[in-house]
């Protein structure tokens, strides 16, 4: 069963990069057959992960995510669905081409911690933590998210401010729909992160009487840094290219947070993986 | 048999000679009817729009039926025969089809792209099939026109991009905002181009228009048109904290709007973005305004060089479809060619000859022990049937060579015999 899940999870990196291609090739040609066609292969390649994911857990008896592994495999697959949910909404197959390679690289950094399924030891057994971990990998996903839409944002709004509409840029999806993604995301990501801190802080504190560590202030930072973008949102109007780099400030830390505080700093999650 | 255009348009004729020969549609029916009565026309389509009055026809003789439409025009529009003959053309088989292609792909158009010509095609030739003026040629020739037309239009960007100042400004304007329903323009100055432009920002779905003008009572003109409110001249800045795109178009010889105005403005509506579109010279908008924080400005410069841009695209676009009718004419030639009666009248034969030969095989296979003098006999008998059973058809249609529609006897021979058209281009 292990061997099919490896299998499908390759096969799903391919259809990934095969739907990128499609992607970028609408996004030059306007062909309106290309364009569906790229979200058909983006929706077959979250079929084929989900069989991954599925034979994963069938082989492993238990639920999945307490792996580094795992984990960025699910936390890519949270970016495939939500993608997916966002295209159904609004006609944003551009921020596709951003999406899709970046699943493909979370995939392929995945397998570089690639081990095969074994028990969990004792702290991370039980739901109360796979709640914790869950809502980190959504809340990552909706962070992606956002941070693709703010790139967007922000070259859209270069050219749009170099007033030439002579490069393939103009193509880019309308301001205020980025913003609209971006800020929808951010408050998913918000609300999950929150979950996060929270249960991880609990079960922190009943498994060694403390919660100070290194990533527990990281992530609050991190916390900190969506809550400004919220509140500055409301309160001050810092829509557009400000809250464009705050979303991507944020992402920043949720990257180094997964590769810089997690394996080297952390003593809370120094188990291993 | 021919296809004929003989025809004017924007690029040969001054608006005052268009306007004189023009076909209103109730009297549209009529004027088919006498075209086609004409002695060596067979099938007529009048297409007639404010740039170009075309007639299509299928003629027995181009020279003859040339002059036959020329006369039906001249009578037409009152016009002296040898004055309208210096702005008409002549377009004969496969340059006029080429001509229809162009022309419904809107290739011939004053704006290249546009999209009304298309339907205008349509309508002329429903018009000309409701009186029966169209049979084979025109109805397939039509048909085929209005598929290119299509085909050009979703397989190329010709119609993609805006080509004037206020359809640019439409468009720029859905850069900053996905949807303009629910969005609130400003008018500051109502002259016309303003006025242009606010009428596309409506038709495009923004909810609420706010006219300011010098003389107020333009002003209220302007916004009973649509639908709107007019607000005091003074009080523009006021509002601009309502406004999601402004248009501007003032005769004021200085800036009317300041950028700390506006960054006044951007506070109270808390960063909602606005869209300055400046069409005045001399410029009405500072052009620090660009520079507050989520203000987006155009003035008429960059407007126009996005249309330039846009132009040019069209331009390649335009050779992209330029390929795509070539294929579609050669095509609708091969056909064509198939309508004559010598190749058609030798398809047939050859048709019938491969029959005979294959079952003169069949049987002389099993009648081996003839000899070959008798085989010859059945040769010769078989030969004599074919042709003695030919001889009337052949005959019939060498006769109506000679009528304006032989092609109607030639197409049904070759739909009864079911001869395929590439044998006719031989």
């Amino acid at each position: 069963m292990e061997k099919v899940s490896v299998f499908l999870l390759w096969l799903a990196i391919f259809v990934y990069a095969a739907a990128f291609a499609f992607y970028a090739s609408y996004f030059i040609s306007r062909k309106q057959i290309t364009g569906t066609l790229a979200t058909a292969i983006t929706v077959c390649g979250g079929l084929i992960q989900t069989g991954s994911l599925f034979s994963r857990w069938l082989s492993s008896k238990q639920s999945l995510g307490a792996s580094a592994y795992e984990s960025l495999v699910i936390v890519a697959w949270f970016v495939i669905i939500g993608y997916l949910v966002i295209e159904h909404f609004a006609d944003l197959k551009t921020l596709g081409m951003f999406v899709t390679p970046l699943v493909c690289i979370f995939l392929i950094k995945a397998w570089s911690y690639y081990h095969p399924p074994g028990p969990r030891i004792e702290v991370l057994r039980g739901s109360f933590i796979s709640a914790h971990f869950m809502s980190m990998f959504v809340a990552s996903a909706a962070f992606a998210i956002a941070a693709g839409a703010a790139v967007l944002y922000l070259l859209q709004e270069w050219h749009f401010k170099r007033k030439k509409s002579d490069s393939i840029l103009g193509r880019l999806p309308s301001l205020q729909i980025l913003d609209d993604v971006g800020h929808k995301s951010i408050i998913v990501g918000f609300l999950f992160l929150t979950t996060t801190l929270i249960t991880g802080a609990i079960r922190a504190y009943q498994v060694w009487g403390t919660f100070f560590d290194a990533i527990v202030i990281a992530t609050f930072l991190t916390w900190a840094i969506y809550a400004f973008y919220l509140v500055l949102r409301v309160a001050v109007g810092w829509m557009g290219r400000r809250s464009a780099i705050l979303a991507l400030a944020g992402f920043l830390f949720v990257i180094s947070i997964r590769f810089l505080v997690v394996p080297y700093m952390s003593f809370l999650h120094g188990f291993k993986g | 048999m021919h296809i004929a255009v003989v025809g004017l348009s924007h690029k040969t004729a001054p608006v005052e000679i268009r306007e004189k020969l023009t076909f209103p549609a109730q009297e549209q029916g009529g004027a088919l009817r006498q075209l086609i009565s004409c002695e060596n026309v067979a099938e007529g389509v009048i297409l007639s729009t404010c740039n170009r009055t075309e007639i299509y026809a299928v003629v027995s003789d181009f020279s003859k039926g040339k002059d036959e439409v020329v006369n039906f025009l001249s009578g037409v529009c009152a016009l002296d025969k040898s004055e309208l003959l210096n702005y008409l053309y002549f377009k004969e088989q496969e340059n006029a089809i080429r001509h229809l292609f162009k022309v419904s792909s809107s290739l011939d158009s004053m704006i290249v792209g546009e999209a009304q010509i298309l339907g205008q095609v349509k309508e002329a030739y429903q018009s000309s099939f409701e009186v029966q003026g169209t049979s084979v040629v025109l109805n397939r020739l039509f048909r085929e026109a209005i598929s290119v037309g299509k085909k050009v239009r979703t397989e190329t960007g010709i119609g993609e991009n805006a080509v004037s100042i206020s359809y640019a400004a439409v468009q720029l304007a859905k850069k900053v905002f996905e949807d303009l329903k629910g969005h609130t323009v400003l008018v500051i100055g109502a002259g016309e181009m303003s006025e242009l432009t606010a009428q596309h920002l409506l038709a495009n779905g923004v909810s609420a228009v706010l006219v300011a003008n010098r003389t107020h009572e333009r002003a209220v003109e302007l916004a009973a048109k649509f639908n709107g409110k007019a607000i005091k001249f003074d009080d523009c800045q006021e509002f601009l904290k309502d406004a999601d795109i402004v248009i501007s178009s003032t005769g004021a010889p200085h800036y009317v709007i300041h950028s700390d105005v506006v960054s006044k403005a951007m506070r109270r509506r808390k960063n909602k973005p606005i869209f300055f579109i400046d069409i005045a010279v001399p410029r009405d908008i500072e052009p620090e305004v660009g520079e507050v924080y989520n203000v987006f400005l155009y003035d008429i410069d960059d407007l126009q060089s996005v249309v330039d841009v846009n132009l040019a695209e069209r331009e390649k676009e335009a050779n992209k479809a330029e390929k795509i009718i070539d294929k579609e004419v050669s095509k609708f030639l091969s056909w064509i060619n198939s309508l004559e009666v010598v190749p058609t009248i030798s398809a047939l034969r050859r048709e019938v000859e491969e029959i005979r030969m294959a079952e003169m095989e069949k049987v002389l296979a099993r009648l081996k022990h003839l000899s070959s003098k008798d085989k010859n006999l059945i040769d010769a008998l078989t030969n004599a049937i074919m042709n003695k059973v030919l001889h009337k058809p052949i005959v019939g249609l060498k006769e109506s060579a000679n009528k304006k529609d032989s092609y109607i006897y030639t197409e049904s021979l070759r739909y009864l015999f079911d001869l395929s058209e590439k044998e006719g281009e031989e």
